[in-house]
C-alpha cells in the first residue's frame, strides 16, 4: 500500500509581533526571521500515517510512506525529520519562485494529484487547513483531479483485516462516523486526538537519515509548465489588517482596591448570578 | 445576478450559519435579481426556514437519501445548476459547505473561494474578502469566472430566526442516490447531548495556562457555579482535559455570548 502524506511548514505566527505584519508590492509578508513549524493538521496527518504503517507491517502488502511537500529550501530540514521518524521517501516539489502559491490550492492540488498518478499511491492523506492562504481546499481538489472519493475531518485510520480495506473515523454534523472503505483514496485530517503530534526521532534515527536524499522535483518534470501555474481564476488584489473595534469600558478609581470593587459591584453582580 | 443559498435543514447550527450568510451577502443582496434557498433534509421536509435578509424568489427542498456522502449532494447540486443556472451559490461556514462549494466550483468550471467575510461586485466581478495568515490578516480577491461557490466565514453574528415559510413557490426535488463503490459499513455515533456553548449568555473560557484536567475540572465547577458554559482553546480539547464539543475559535464554535 502506496501512501502519500502531504504537508506544509508555516511560520509560528504567533511569534510575530502586530507591527510584524507588513507587506510588500507583491503582498508577501517576511516571515523568515521567525521559526517554522508543520501545520498542526498536516502534522496530526503525518502522524496518523506512522501508526497506519506501523500496524500494517506484517501484512501481505505493507505500507510505503512517502511525505510530499510543495514548497523551497527551508522545508528540507523538516523532510529530513520525517525521514528519521520512519518515511521511506521524502519529496519536495519546487516551483518558479516567482510564482505565488499561497491562495493558489487549485494548482497546489495539480502538482500533488500529478506525482500521485505517476508515483502509483493508493491513499492520500492531507491536512484540512493552515498556511498563509488558509484555504482548506488542497485535498478537495486533489479528490476531484484523481476522481477518488474523499473523507474529510478524519480522526483516525487504521486496517481493516477482514476487509483488506481502512476503516476511517471521521467527524460530520453532531455525530462520528466510523467507515469500512476500499481504496483508493483521499483523507484529510481534522481534529486527531489520537495523533496531535509527530514523534519525535532519536539521535540514533537521526544519524541515520543524515545521509538520506530529498527528492526535488520542479514543475516542468511533473509535465507542469509555469503559465499552468499561474492561471487559478482568483487574483489577490490587496492586503489588510482586520478590524479589531472591541467595546471597552475603563473602569476608574483611586486605588486597585476601589476599580476591583467598582468592577464587581457596576459590571460582575449584574451580569453573573453571584 | 441569481444566486442560491445552499444549507442542510439538518445542521445543529442551521441558525448561526444562515446568520453568517446573512452577514456576508449584506453589500451585495440589491445586486441579486432572484434569489433561491436550496434546503437539504433527510426524513421529512422542514416546517421551519431560516429567515434570509434579501427577498426570497423561492425555496427548493431536496430530499437526501446518505447524508454522510457528499456525493449525494453534489449531484443533485449538478442537476439543479443544469435545470435552474444561477451564477453565484453561497454555502454554510462548516466542512460540508468547504467541501460542496470546492467540489461543485471544480466541476462546473466556476471558482470557489471559502471562509468569506463579505463579498461586492467591481466591475461586474465578484470581489471577495476572506481571512488569511491565521486570522492575523484580511486578504481582497477578484473571482473570475462564474458560477461563484462561495462558503461564509464563520464569525460572530445573530443567528438567523426560524420561521414558517408563506411562499407559495415552494419546490420539493428527490435525489437518486450515487452509487459507492468504495464503502463497505458506515456506522454512525452521535454525539452526546450539545453543550450548549453555541447559545449561552455566560462562557468561561480556558485556555493552555489551565495546565491540567484537574484545574479545567475545577473551572467546570466554577463555570457551572456561576451559569456559565465552560469553552475551551484548542490546546486545552487537544490535551483531551474537556470535551471536543467546548472548542472556541476558527475550527470550533465561534460565538457571540
Amino acid at each position: 500500500m502506496k501512501i502519500a502524506v502531504c504537508f506544509k511548514t508555516i511560520a509560528d505566527y504567533g511569534r510575530l509581533s502586530e507591527t510584524d505584519w507588513a507587506w510588500d508590492e507583491r503582498h508577501f509578508v517576511d516571515t523568515s526571521f521567525v521559526r517554522r513549524v508543520f501545520n498542526c493538521f498536516d502534522e496530526s496527518a503525518l502522524e496518523m500515517a506512522l501508526k497506519l504503517a506501523a500496524t500494517s507491517q506484517n501484512a501481505s502488502d505493507p505500507a510505503e510512506l512517502t511525505a510530499l511537500t510543495v514548497d523551497d529550501r527551508q522545508s528540507d530540514l523538516f523532510l529530513k525529520h520525517l525521514t528519521a521518524v520512519g518515511y521511506h521517501h521524502v519529496v519536495r516539489i519546487q516551483c518558479n519562485k516567482k510564482i505565488d502559491l499561497r491562495f493558489n490550492p487549485l494548482t497546489v492540488s495539480d502538482l500533488i494529484s500529478t506525482y500521485i498518478k505517476r508515483e502509483g499511491h493508493q491513499l492520500v492523506f492531507l491536512g484540512w487547513q493552515g498556511g498563509a492562504g488558509d484555504n482548506r481546499q488542497t485535498g478537495f481538489l486533489v479528490a476531484e483531479r484523481l476522481g477518488w472519493p474523499c473523507i474529510r475531518e478524519v480522526t483516525a485510520v487504521v486496517r481493516d483485516e477482514s476487509s483488506g480495506g481502512l476503516k476511517v473515523t471521521s467527524r460530520i454534523d453532531a455525530a462520528t462516523l466510523v467507515q469500512t472503505v476500499k481504496l483508493p483514496m483521499v483523507l484529510i485530517a481534522g481534529h486527531c486526538i489520537d495523533s496531535p503530534y509527530l514523534r519525535v526521532p532519536t539521535l540514533k534515527q537521526k544519524l541515520k537519515a543524515k545521509n538520506k536524499p530529498v527528492t526535488i522535483l520542479s514543475n516542468t518534470r511533473l509535465g507542469i509548465d509555469d503559465d499552468t501555474l499561474i492561471n487559478n481564476g482568483k487574483t489577490l488584489i490587496d492586503l489588510q489588517h482586520p478590524q479589531a473595534s472591541r467595546p471597552c469600558i475603563f473602569v476608574e478609581g483611586k486605588n486597585a482596591r476601589e476599580q476591583a470593587k467598582r468592577l464587581y459591584a457596576e459590571h460582575l453582580k449584574p451580569v453573573f448570578t453571584l | 445576478m441569481k444566486a442560491a443559498i445552499v444549507l442542510s435543514a439538518d445542521s445543529t447550527l442551521l441558525r448561526q450559519q444562515a446568520g453568517e450568510i446573512n452577514t456576508i451577502l449584506n453589500h451585495i443582496a440589491t445586486t441579486f435579481s432572484r434569489v433561491e434557498l436550496w434546503l437539504f433534509y433527510q426524513d421529512r421536509p422542514p416546517e421551519l426556514f431560516p429567515e434570509i435578509d434579501c427577498s426570497l424568489s423561492g425555496i427548493k427542498l431536496i430530499a437526501v437519501q446518505h447524508a454522510y456522502l457528499p456525493e449525494s449532494y453534489l449531484q443533485v447540486l449538478l442537476d439543479l445548476m443544469r435545470q435552474h443556472p444561477v451564477d453565484l451559490l453561497v454555502f454554510a461556514s462548516d466542512g460540508f459547505g468547504a467541501e460542496l462549494a470546492t467540489r461543485l466550483a471544480y466541476r462546473l468550471d466556476g471558482n470557489s473561494c471559502l471562509q468569506v467575510e463579505d463579498c461586492n461586485l467591481a466591475d461586474g466581478r465578484l470581489e471577495v474578502v476572506k481571512p488569511v495568515y491565521g486570522n492575523h490578516l484580511e486578504a481582497r480577491f477578484i473571482l473570475e469566472h462564474p458560477p461563484y461557490c462561495l462558503s461564509a466565514a464563520k464569525q460572530a453574528c445573530r443567528p438567523a430566526r426560524m420561521t414558517p415559510c408563506e411562499l407559495a413557490n415552494i419546490e420539493i426535488f428527490t435525489s437518486n442516490p450515487p452509487r459507492c463503490h468504495w464503502g463497505k459499513t458506515i456506522l454512525t455515533i452521535p454525539d452526546q447531548p450539545a453543550s450548549g456553548l453555541a447559545d449561552a449568555d455566560l462562557v468561561l473560557v480556558v485556555g493552555l495556562g489551565a495546565a491540567s484536567k484537574d484545574t479545567v475540572d475545577v473551572l467546570q465547577g466554577i463555570a457551572n457555579s456561576i451559569g456559565a458554559e465552560l469553552g475551551a482553546s484548542r490546546p486545552v480539547v487537544m490535551n483531551a482535559w474537556t470535551d471536543m464539543n467546548r472548542l472556541i475559535g476558527t475550527s470550533g464554535l465561534i460565538i457571540s455570548p
